[in-house]
């Protein structure tokens, strides 16, 4: 008995501690973005030679959205002859297929790739068009997004680096005005992106490429052996296998983009789940590689670990809350102050999702959108509900990694009835 | 009855967070998605093309007559129309001049709102000008502050001791002598110095040089001898010095500071973390990049004929005489010519 007690003493102990290291590393991300100094990102150059670009579009059964992004890619300012567009059509039962085919009878640098065999799922179909690629850098957007005309160009011209193998761009909610949980979503962006993405990016360490609104160099990932299909998480799987061999991961604050956030709650449970489950795959895949990898320095295997394990704290969290009520219905609360301590840490740390509040506060000031944040207590139902999802998700991964199972992608289900873009008559 | 109130009290506390957020979630005073300008593009002579283009269009295409006009830009703003103008020494222009042939100022002259002229502009001594757009040539004498930018269709040529604001650009030459300081500089090429001071044509690199091996990157390394010879691009850890007249045909990347001795050859993009040195008559042709400081010693050239490149530093740009840089020249610090 005495033995069970420390346990789970110690166990709250160790989640109190954690969530203190969280809480340091996110105040140190807020005070850098508030005062400390911004890193030039590549934005600001011009060259004429432009490196030629191929961008994907996984799709499948996306009709409502398709003709959305190709018409929003057709102002691009990026020099058409070496640009092309590569729309997959990934086993739609829709009229998505039809769209792109009209798409390309009428524009030559647009050329669909339609997937009707093997697996499906984003990571399979992204391998299948890179093949087919031909730019020397891979931009991916998906397909609810809305690029601006100059957002090529300002992700491409970071590859003049020689030492950048990736670059994430800045993620915009556009459907704000849905519901509640739109605009918490788009506090959670904003957060993640303005501070925490930015100030990873100043301290250098290790921002992540989110999958979409980015690229990469597509020869080093093809010899870095393309997307894990098994891997839900392919966004973050790329990041840490590119860091791991040398390569950098720049993020770019000012190559925004529109996206449709989930407007169901429903839609954003899976999707949170599907996040947890894919980013704990990774980190039961990288773990001991990401510590003994001698291209990181001790700050960078610092951050990366602790990127890494961020699906994680829900979990450890949750279970820190039984272990305290536990240990107060034993009577043996008399390390700390217990659940409410515990609350109360976890609360200021992880407020809301992986932007504590007073991110998501300092993004909304950096924005000039401070009147947002008279939303942030609302954040709490955000925090509790992702505690849960992103749990089950822990659950998942843990399964798939001692099972071997093997994972079946799910697409994000969109809302967007018309173009929201004015100007473009679809 | 005192439990009746604690437990009002605690509900009251409870809810009384998100009052604020209530109201805003109804009034919907910042619902509106974070604005992104869908139409942006990067373009190095975005004051002077956007500026021209709104006055022309509020001046029916500029064929108006000598005089004063009222036209509504940001807000509404007098327009002085000539047709040839000379400003005589020491004058306060107040409004905005629109000049249909050409400029001509006599020192000391104050133009406190922008200036477009369509001819060539001649810039006495110390005069202080808020913007200028010239479609013709322009011609800066000594010692004038630009409060904002100056832009010309034609070649520019600034003397000494002048401040170029935020912006110079031409769709030509841009000549500039020693201690003018800048933001942000725009020239096909830029040069520094008298022009005869620059490199001339035949000792520049042409794009059939521009060389980056597609191989594996070096890592390890921190020195390259003098004359040494390198077909790869390095990825330095740490500060990397090159020696004289070595040639690298590859880019450059180093996480501390790059220095290069004179003539040092690099036929690829520089990017550092630190600060970039470049001794006398370097050629680079691609981009150079520097979260620290830039300084070009004499001669030194960047880019070629035909080609557009940068140059791009957070804390500051120095360039010698006879600088040649053929496009963008950017710094988030004080930029200045020696």
């Amino acid at each position: 008995m005495a033995l069970a007690i420390s346990i789970l003493k110690g166990y709250l102990l160790f989640t109190i501690c954690l969530m203190v290291i969280y809480a340091v590393r996110h105040i140190i991300f807020t005070l850098n973005r508030l005062f400390g100094e911004q890193r030039l990102y590549y934005h600001d150059i011009i060259d004429s030679d432009l490196t030629t670009v191929s961008i994907l579009i996984p799709m499948h059964n996306e009709e409502k959205v398709a003709a959305h992004i190709l018409e929003q890619l057709l102002k691009t300012d990026y020099d058409m002859d070496k640009l092309e567009i590569i729309p997959i059509n990934d086993f739609s039962a829709d009229a998505t297929g039809e769209i792109l085919d009209r798409y390309a009878a009428k524009y030559p640098f647009i050329k669909p790739l339609h997937r009707y065999e093997g697996d499906r799922g984003k990571p399979v179909a992204l391998n299948d068009a890179i093949e087919a690629a031909t730019g020397e850098i891979i931009i991916v957007f998906d397909a609810d997004y809305l690029p601006p005309r100059g957002i090529i160009r300002n992700i491409a011209v970071c590859f003049k680096d020689p030492e950048v193998g990736a670059v994430m761009g800045r993620v915009i909610p556009v459907n704000t005005k849905a519901n509640l949980l739109t605009r918490l979503l788009d506090l959670e962006r904003s957060g993640g992106y303005q501070v925490d993405q930015q100030a990873r990016y100043n301290l250098k360490l290790t921002p992540q490429y989110g999958g979409t609104v980015g690229g990469f160099r597509r020869e080093v990932v093809r010899r870095l052996g393309s997307f894990d299909a098994n891997v839900l998480a392919e966004d973050t799987e790329l990041t840490y296998r590119l860091t791991l061999n040398g390569w950098k991961v720049l993020y770019a604050n000012r190559a925004e983009c529109y996206e449709e956030a989930p407007e169901l709650w429903t839609v954003r449970a899976r999707q949170i789940r599907r996040w947890s489950r894919g980013h704990n795959d990774v980190m039961f895949k990288y773990l001991v590689p990401l510590l003994r990898s001698r291209h990181l320095t001790f700050r960078e295997k610092v951050d990366g670990f602790l990127l890494l394990v961020i699906y994680c704290v829900p979990v450890i969290l949750m279970i820190g809350v039984f272990d305290s009520l536990a240990l107060f219905f034993l009577g043996e609360m008399e390390i700390v102050a217990g659940m409410l301590f515990l609350v109360f840490i976890g609360a200021y740390n992880t407020f809301g999702n992986f932007a504590p509040f007073y991110q998501v506060g300092t993004a909304c000031l950096l924005d000039g959108a401070p009147q947002r944040i008279l939303l942030l207590p609302f954040l709490i139902f955000n925090f509790y509900f992702n505690v849960w999802y992103i749990s089950r998700g822990f659950a998942d991964s843990l399964v798939d990694t001692i099972t071997m199972r093997k994972t079946k992608w799910q697409k994000t289900e969109r809302f967007r009835q018309k173009s929201v873009i004015k100007g473009q008559g679809v | 009855m005192i439990l009746l109130l604690f437990a009002i009290l605690l509900v009251v506390l409870f809810f009384l967070p998100f009052l604020p957020g209530f109201r805003e979630f109804f009034i919907e005073e910042d619902v509106a998605p974070l604005f992104i300008d869908m139409d942006y593009r990067k373009e190095p002579r975005y004051f002077g093309v956007s500026f021209r283009r709104l006055l022309l269009e509020k001046l029916s295409g500029g064929t108006v007559r000598a005089g004063l006009r009222s036209v509504l830009l940001s807000r509404q703003e007098t327009v002085e129309v000539f047709d040839t103008a000379t400003i005589h020494q020491g004058r306060i222009m107040s409004d905005i001049c629109f000049v249909k042939r050409d400029l001509r100022s006599g020192s000391k002259v104050l133009f406190e709102k922008e200036v477009y002229v369509q001819g060539s502009a001649s810039i006495g001594e110390f005069n202080q000008l808020r913007a200028l757009a010239c479609d013709g040539e322009v011609a800066v004498s000594s010692g004038v502050k630009l409060i904002r930018w100056l832009d010309a269709e034609g070649s520019i040529r600034v003397a000494s001791g002048s401040d170029l604001g935020i912006s110079a650009s031409s769709g030509q030459k841009l000549i500039i002598e020693e201690n003018c300081s800048f933001k942000r500089l725009y020239g096909l090429p830029v040069i520094t110095g008298q022009e005869h001071e620059a490199p001339i044509s035949e000792h520049e690199l042409g794009p059939e040089h521009a060389i980056v091996f597609a191989g594996e990157a070096e890592r390890e390394l921190s020195h390259i001898p003098e004359r040494g010879l390198k077909d790869c691009s390095i990825i330095a850890a740490k500060s990397l010095t090159i020696g004289e007249q070595a040639w690298i045909r590859g880019d450059l990347k180093s996480h501390g500071n790059i220095t290069a001795g004179a003539e040092v050859t690099v036929t690829g993009n520089i990017f550092a973390e630190g600060d970039v040195h470049l001794g006398p008559r370097c050629r680079v042709l691609g981009t150079v990049f520097s979260q620290g400081r830039i300084t070009f010693d004499e001669g030194v050239v960047v880019g070629c004929n035909g080609k557009i490149k940068s140059v791009i530093s957070k804390k500051g740009t120095t360039l010698g005489r006879g600088v040649k840089v053929y496009g963008f020249v950017l710094t988030e610090g004080e930029g200045i010519i020696v």
